[in-house]
């Protein structure tokens, strides 16, 4: 952690919530892409946080990083819609395995999560100038 | 003019072991003990507690530093440390200077 | 305060200085196509110096950042950039207060009362 750690921190805070904002808005926009059956559907994107390691021998962390993207089930949901010129032979086509109610959850949450990082990075800057206030 | 005050700066860590400042502070730690040994300890430190203050603000300078409440604390203690030495300087020879001008 | 120390505080105001600079230039471009974004390294180049003696001798260098483009081509990381343009202002008024503790140590010496 440098002299301003906390900045940090809550930066990659910010970064981990941004993107799954970002993965959330990607699921929802292809929420109704429709595939052939013998094709893989569109798969939820999921995106893994995982703590960043101490490095400074303080014992607390130094915040959040994203350790990959994991792809949800690519099999769908097999929809029976035999006006679409992709449905196969039974009239079926595949649609991807995504709950709207789901995804706007997550949304909610991902968004409350960065305003919360926002307000750790307010306080802190405050924290620091108070700091540098010492001695006047 | 500009070299004068620089100069002054360097001989400050120097004034705690001239004649005059000993012969003040010796007199001083005579009847109150106490008060006299922190003059003298306030004295000699301040070439350390600038120092310390040095190695902070390079610390802080090229990223290292951990807290900044520590280089703060220490610019702090640095800057009492000078000014009550200046103190001591300005008493000592105005002392000294109402003792030359008696008349004996 | 020795002259080695204000030259280090000196070279990092520069160093700020520029970093701010850059930042700015990249979040003026947030939405500019095939904009890279920029860094500043002034931290590295003026412990080096600081080894040799010479601090004011720190050269800070610029690079391009490694962040992934999006479908503009831009790959400016605005959280980042904001969180970079807070954390370099803090830096820069703790070097300021450095300096002028420093210029205060010498006034109070000059002081004849």
């Amino acid at each position: 952690m440098g002299i301003f750690g906390i900045l940090d921190t809550s930066g990659s805070g910010l970064h981990v919530n941004k993107l799954w904002l970002d993965a959330v808005s990607d699921n929802i926009a292809n929420i109704n892409t429709v595939k052939k059956t013998s094709d893989n559907a569109f798969q939820e994107r999921m995106v893994v946080a995982q703590e960043s390691p101490d490095t400074s021998g303080t014992g607390v962390g130094s915040g959040v990083h994203v350790s990959g993207i994991q792809l949800g089930s690519a099999d769908g949901v097999t929809f029976y819609d035999p006006q679409n010129p992709l449905a196969d032979k039974n009239g079926n086509v595949k649609r991807p395995d995504i709950d709207l109610g789901d995804q706007m959850v997550q949304m909610m949450v991902a968004q409350r999560a960065y305003q919360a990082n926002l307000a750790v990075i307010d306080r802190a800057r405050d924290t620091y100038i108070q700091a540098m206030g010492i001695g006047k | 003019m500009a070299i004068a005050p620089i100069a002054g700066v360097a001989s400050l860590g120097q004034l705690a072991g001239t004649p005059s400042i000993d012969a003040a502070t010796k007199a001083k730690s005579g009847p109150g003990d106490g008060f006299g040994a922190q003059i003298t300890n306030a004295l000699d430190n301040l070439q350390a507690t600038q120092n310390t203050a040095d190695n902070l603000a390079l610390k802080a300078a090229t990223g290292g530093a951990q807290d900044v409440s520590d280089y703060m604390i220490a610019a702090t203690q640095a800057s009492l440390a000078t000014e009550l030495t200046v103190a001591v300087r300005n008493k000592a020879v105005e002392s000294f200077n109402d003792i030359m001008r008696m008349n004996i | 305060m020795n002259d080695i120390t204000f030259d280090a505080v000196h070279a990092a105001l520069r160093g700020l200085g520029l970093r701010e600079k850059v930042l700015a230039n990249n979040i003026a471009n947030s939405e500019t196509p095939g904009f890279i974004a920029s860094k500043v390294d002034f931290e590295q180049q003026l412990r080096q110096a600081l080894t040799k003696g010479d601090p004011l001798s720190a050269k800070p260098s610029t690079a391009n950042t490694t962040d992934p483009t999006n479908t503009n081509g831009n790959n400016v990381q605005m959280d980042d950039q904001n969180v970079s343009l807070i954390d370099t202002g803090l830096k820069y008024q703790l070097m300021v207060q450095a300096v002028n503790n420093k210029f205060q140590l010498l006034r109070t010496a000059i002081q004849e009362r």
